[in-house]
Formats: structure tokens, C-alpha cells, sequence
């Protein structure tokens, strides 16, 4: 994410910054070198926002899975959508690349740039088995031009993601332990059902239920209200989404069904966990969960994603691997992106990185040497013109074109309700994000964008679902 | 918010040429149902989509002097896969028909380009109660303490054929999704008579709810002879074949 000009300084500020927020029960990882380069197992959630787990203090959700891989191994709180919608977000892990040098800059009509590798082909032509299971949605690539593919999705969760827990538990049940090492990746589609659910309560009526409302509604969010001066972006986004006319009554069943959905998600995550224990896998499987984005989950009077704030651009970011890297950590001090999928998986496999991956390896956090030096900021992108720059106190948000730039205290204000942008005292702040934003950028190859062609009905479908 | 259940609207088209069962039907006896698998999703604009069918679904009961006999065969079609899992559960002739001893066998049809070698993704499951514990036997046997009162998705199906239409017809109990994934918490309740327009017919079907962890809200749907003519969640459905005769086997 960061360039190696950036990254020499900013390694060592953050030398400085710290030791981990919080370590629950962790236990070091064995320094004695491994033999062989482990399995990779790599599952996505779809849409789901970090804080939506039990493990991480969410009432109102049961997700025994996730928390038991988040007891297994590092727990990221700080965990950034690369981009936060679909295909740009996936384009991301699976590249390496931003989405403004890969190309894929929003759902469908842009297409990732031919000639970039992407991790089924790296670790295919590297002796590892790589299979996927379940949603792809890189634009421009068929999924099986990249893995040999055991399932596929089929853009409704409730109706597959059963399918494709079974099919990546039944490829790990047949394998071995020793043989040809495996990188099984398993695309869920849970919680993203909750877009259907957003259609179909448009105009604010009950419609999928009869009797009366559960009484364990979650509340609304604190930070449900928004600021009327935002981008003009964002303000186009919710004039547009369906919940706008919401009551609270409706907003919070909305976010009781997500919950639901999520727990659709885990139950699948389950299943898949169960197998690779009963395997005997488990101690020579590097297993990573996270999400390609969240939900607008009522904050900000939000549904969806495509912006920038928390609820969509937070998300899980889970890694374990039994006797190679820490357990029980919960990370809350160090900047993760969806960059750095693609170093992590290379390092531990021992293979070199994709070209210009701009992400960094977790290997380091993950075996414990957390005095390693690490980024001091990360930049998240959505569509075309929109920038995020996080630094463990900030949050720096411009839209290219708008004149309404946004900046957070987000120690003091985590509900990103208050735009520091304009106060005087916070002038240097904004100038020193806007140039480490304008640094990074000139650290990328971009890619040039041609104009999309006219959307067919199925794609502005795909499009709007994400 | 008034209440408005789309579950029959959002099968769209696939209603236009379905006709609802017709003869008696003893939900306590033999009998075999058959049901296809839909996917609802709604249009852009919130209105009801096709409801594309997404596999199948067969049931069969078969009572004897102790448990009862269920028999499910239930294919889902994604694209180029299409993996079948054959379950066959005894049960305890229980309001909940709770699982004693099943059997699943679970087999994939795929096509290419998935590359998948024939039968590399195929298994076979068992599990059994055994004492106040439910044993999971798959590649190796995991235990795990038995809910004080569950069953299993299917197993439903012949339960709530079995509840009375009456205010306060509830069951409670965890739910084990392909006798596999805990889903705790769930009730189950009669919600009340509910006319449905078919057609030029109209319907006047009996309601039960179930809510709990895991699942987003289902509705079943009986007609007068206590046969479910469809199941419902968010987005999955399951309707009963088209002009089905009486159920018995």
C-alpha cells in the first residue's frame, strides 16, 4: 500500500507508536522454521461489517465460527476495505494492485487489466492446487482461467453458500496431510442477501414478516443522524437507497435481519472449519477470513457501501495458522488493508510477491514481533474519485471535484459525526493527509480509464447489488 | 407496518401454471411429497422477481410402531454443479420428530469447466443420539451435548403438518440445518388463517412462523388438510409440486 520512499519514514514513526491495543490470551508462535509451505485457505465474507461478530462485543449476533478462528488466531480491529464494493475490493485482494492501477474501479463495467496476474494463476504456476468455491466478480476474468473451480456462486446466499461450504469441505476432507499443498478459496456470499432485503422493503412495509416484530430489535446506532454539509456523493447515495423513508421500527429490523444473515454466514464458516479439523489439516492450514466490504447497517442514515465511512469500509480480518503464528490476538493498534491479503499468502507459501504488490505481509504482526516497523496510514479508494486516507487517529475523506473534504478524530469520535475539516485548529492535520494522499498516489501506475459502455439490464443489476 | 407477506407473489411466473393439491391427506401416515426449490429476488424496484427454481426437494415418512421413518433427497442447482444430499433420519414420534440415527450421503453432478475429479467431492455423514449427547460421524466423530429439544430442517416439514391451527400451537427448539449446523433458539408458531388469491381461486391457507438464530424468518404454509404447500424464508423457497394427489406414498 505504502511506496518504499514513503515507507522507510513512515516504518519509523510507527516503530514508536506502541505495543498492541490489546492481547487476549495470545501465545508466541514457534520460532523454529517450518518445513514445508502450509495450505492456504482463504474465505470471504460478502459485506460484513467488522464489528458485526460476537468475539468482537456484538450483542446482538451469534457467531460461534468466526469466534472461534478469532480465538485461533490475530483479529485485525483496524481493517480496511481496499475499496469498498465488490469487484473492485476483490480485484484487490486477488491483484495485489489498487483498484486505480488495476482498473476494476467500480462493479462490472470496468474490466481488470489483462496482463496482471492474479493469485490462482501465481500459485498455480508455483505447485500449489488452487481451487475456488462460491462468488468470483473480478471483472474481465473467468474465475477459471485462474483455478480449477469446484462450485460456483450464484448471487443469492441463502440459496448457495450451503453449496459452497459443502464443496470446500468435501475438496478438504479428501485430501491428505502432506500432499500437494492446496489453496482452497471459498467466496460467501452472506451477509450481502441484505441488498435483496433493502429492494424488497422499499416503501417501508413489513412484507416478509406476519406476526408482530421480535422484541430483540437491536437498537439504533448513535451515529444514525448525519451531517447535512457531506459530499454531494454521499448525499446522492442516500437520497437514492430505498431505507430513506424508513421508520426506526424499520431500520432496526432491518438491522435485526442482517444479523440473521450473518449468522448464515457463520454457520457455513463452521462447516468449513469443522473439516479442515477433522482433516488433520488444521496445523498446516493458514486460514484467512475477511470481507470484501460492509454495510451502511443504519449509520449515517445508510444502507449498502460504495462510500467511505466506517460501517462500509471496516471490515473482519482474521488470520490463523496453528504453531506458525500467534492465537488469541486481537489486534487493535496496526492499519490492515485488503492489499495485504495477497503478501501475506505469498510470504507464508514462500513464494515471491506479486509484481508491485502494493500491500505489506502480516506475517510479521502475526508471529508476534510486533515492534516490527508498519504502515502509518492506509488509503481506501471508491469509484473513480472518492479517497480515504486512515491514520490510527484520522480519517481524511475527499471526493475529487467536491469542495466538502471531511476529516474525523477517530479516538474522540468513532461515529464519524463531527467534520473537523474546516476547523482552524485542524489546518495542518488536514494538509499533512491530503499530501501523504497525494504521495501515495504518485506512487501508483495508474491506469488509464476508457468511458464504460451502456449497462444491459443484468449488469446494472449486479451493478446496484455490488 | 402492515403486514404483507410477499412468499406467494415472489414466485412470480413459476404460480401461473400451478395448481394446489387436491384429496385427503394424513399427515400422520405414509406419505411422499415432492417440492421445487426457489430463489426469490426481488426487482431493482422492489417488486417481486421469478423465482428461478434452484433444485429439489423430496420427502418421504414412513411411520412404524416406535420412530418414523424420513427419507429427503434435496438437489440444489447452481450453475454447473448440482450436489444431491440423501438423507435418511429416524425419528423419534415426537412433536418435533427429533432425529434419533441419520445417514446422509451427499453427491455431486458437475460439469465443466469445473474440473473437479468424479466423486472428489462426495461424502457420506452419519450421526446418532447417544445418551444426552449427539454424535457427528463424518472423516472423524465429533460430540457435542444434545439441545434439550431440537430437529432437524427437514424433519419440520412432517412437524408442522402435525400441529393444531390454534392460537398458542408453538413449538421451541435448536435447529440442525442438514442435520449439521446449530442454529439455537427457534419458535415455531401458528400465526392464523390466511387467504391467498390463486388465480381465480382463492386459497385459505393456515400460517406458521418460525423465527431463531441463523435463519431469517420462515413462513409455512398449510392447506385445510394440513399439508404444507410452501415454505418460505428471505430468499428460498419451497413449493409443492404442482396438482400433487393426496401425499400418500
Amino acid at each position: 500500500m505504502i511506496a518504499p520512499n514513503i515507507r522507510r519514514r513512515t516504518f519509523l514513526k510507527s516503530g514508536a507508536a506502541g505495543g498492541l491495543g490489546l492481547i487476549l490470551a495470545a501465545q508466541r508462535a514457534p520460532a523454529a522454521a517450518q518445513k514445508r509451505p502450509p495450505n492456504l485457505l482463504f474465505m470471504h465474507l460478502d459485506q460484513h461489517y467488522w464489528e458485526a461478530v460476537s468475539a468482537f462485543g456484538c450483542p446482538h449476533v451469534r457467531t460461534p465460527s468466526i469466534d472461534r478462528l478469532a480465538a485461533q488466531g490475530t483479529s485485525f480491529s483496524l481493517s480496511y476495505s481496499a475499496n469498498p464494493v465488490c469487484c473492485p475490493a476483490r480485484t484487490c485482494w486477488y491483484t495485489g494492485r489498487a483498484s486505480s492501477e488495476n482498473g476494476v474501479v467500480m462493479n462490472d463495467q470496468w474490466p481488470v487489466a489483462p496482463e496482471m496476474p492474479d493469485l490462482g494463476q501465481w500459485f498455480s504456476a508455483r505447485g500449489y492446487d488452487s481451487v475456488y468455491a462460491g462468488k468470483w466478480h473480478v471483472t474481465g476474468r473467468t474465475v477459471t482461467d485462474s483455478f480449477r473451480m469446484l462450485t460456483p456462486g450464484s448471487g443469492v446466499g441463502e440459496v448457495t453458500d450451503g453449496v459452497v461450504s459443502r464443496a470446500a469441505e468435501g475438496f478438504i476432507r479428501s485430501r491428505r496431510t502432506g500432499s500437494q499443498p492446496f489453496f482452497l478459496n471459498v467466496g460467501f456470499l452472506q451477509p450481502h442477501d441484505c441488498c435483496y432485503w433493502v429492494m424488497e422493503h422499499g416503501d417501508g412495509a413489513a412484507h416478509t414478516r406476519l406476526g408482530a416484530l421480535p422484541a430483540d430489535l437491536p437498537p439504533l446506532p448513535l451515529n444514525h443522524g448525519y451531517d447535512p454539509s457531506e459530499p454531494a456523493a454521499l448525499g446522492r447515495r442516500r437520497n437514492k437507497r430505498e431505507g430513506s423513508g424508513w421508520s426506526d421500527d424499520q431500520w432496526r429490523w432491518y438491522l435485526w435481519n442482517y444479523d440473521r444473515m450473518v449468522e448464515m454466514a457463520d454457520a457455513e464458516v463452521g462447516r468449513v472449519l469443522d473439516a479442515l479439523d477433522d482433516s488433520g489439516l488444521a496445523d498446516e492450514t493458514l486460514v484467512v477470513l475477511t470481507s470484501d466490504h460492509g454495510d451502511g447497517l443504519a449509520r449515517h442514515g445508510l444502507t449498502s457501501k460504495m462510500f467511505l465511512y466506517d460501517e462500509a469500509a471496516r471490515v473482519p480480518f482474521i488470520v490463523a495458522c496453528p504453531g506458525r503464528a500467534q492465537s488469541g490476538v486481537r489486534d487493535t493498534r496496526h492499519l490492515v488493508s485488503g492489499l495485504d491479503v495477497a503478501p501475506t499468502l505469498c510470504d507464508f507459501a514462500g513464494l515471491e510477491g506479486l509484481p508491485k504488490a502494493r500491500g505489506l505481509s502480516l506475517r510479521p504482526l502475526l508471529e508476534g514481533r510486533t515492534d516490527s516497523p508498519w504502515r502509518e496510514f492506509l488509503v481506501a479508494e471508491t469509484f473513480r474519485t472518492g479517497r480515504m486516507v486512515r491514520t490510527p487517529e484520522y480519517k481524511y475523506i475527499a471526493y475529487q471535484g467536491d469542495p466538502v473534504t471531511q476529516l474525523f478524530d477517530m479516538r474522540s469520535d468513532p461515529g464519524e459525526l463531527t467534520n473537523l475539516a474546516a476547523d482552524a485548529t485542524k489546518t495542518d492535520v488536514v494538509r499533512d493527509l491530503a499530501g501523504r494522499l497525494a504521495s501515495w498516489e504518485k506512487t501508483l501506475d495508474l491506469l488509464p480509464l476508457k468511458e464504460p459502455g451502456p449497462k444491459k439490464a443484468g449488469k446494472r443489476k449486479r451493478a446496484a447489488l455490488g | 407496518m402492515t403486514p404483507m407477506p410477499r412468499d406467494w407473489s415472489a414466485l412470480g411466473e413459476r404460480l401461473a401454471a400451478w395448481e394446489p393439491p387436491q384429496g385427503a391427506f394424513n399427515p400422520g401416515g405414509a406419505w411422499s411429497l415432492r417440492y421445487t426449490r426457489h430463489a426469490l429476488i426481488p426487482e431493482l424496484d422492489g417488486t417481486p422477481g421469478r423465482g428461478a427454481q434452484s433444485g429439489t426437494l423430496r420427502l418421504e415418512q414412513q411411520p412404524d410402531q416406535e420412530t418414523l421413518q424420513l427419507r429427503a433427497a434435496e438437489t440444489v442447482t447452481t450453475g454447473y454443479s448440482a450436489p444431491t444430499t440423501l438423507a435418511e433420519i429416524t425419528c423419534t414420534k415426537d412433536a418435533l420428530l427429533t432425529p434419533r440415527r441419520w445417514a446422509l450421503t451427499i453427491r455431486w453432478q458437475t460439469s465443466a469447466p469445473g474440473k473437479v475429479t468424479a466423486g472428489e467431492l462426495d461424502q457420506k455423514r452419519g450421526g446418532h443420539v447417544e445418551g444426552k449427547e449427539l454424535v457427528f460421524q463424518a472423516t472423524r466423530e465429533r460430540r457435542r451435548p444434545a439441545p434439550e429439544r431440537w430437529t432437524s430442517f427437514w424433519s419440520l416439514f412432517a412437524a408442522v403438518q402435525r400441529l393444531p391451527f390454534a392460537q398458542g400451537s408453538v413449538l421451541t427448539f435448536d435447529l440442525f440445518e442438514e442435520l449439521e449446523l446449530h442454529k439455537p433458539g427457534h419458535r415455531l408458531a401458528y400465526i392464523g388463517p390466511h387467504p391467498v388469491a390463486q388465480g381465480a381461486k382463492t386459497l385459505n391457507l393456515h400460517v406458521f412462523e418460525q423465527t431463531g438464530h441463523g435463519v431469517l424468518p420462515w413462513r409455512w404454509w398449510l392447506d385445510d388438510q394440513h399439508r404444507v404447500l410452501l415454505a418460505a424464508g428471505g430468499r428460498l423457497a419451497y413449493l409443492l409440486e404442482s396438482g400433487a394427489t393426496g401425499g400418500v406414498a
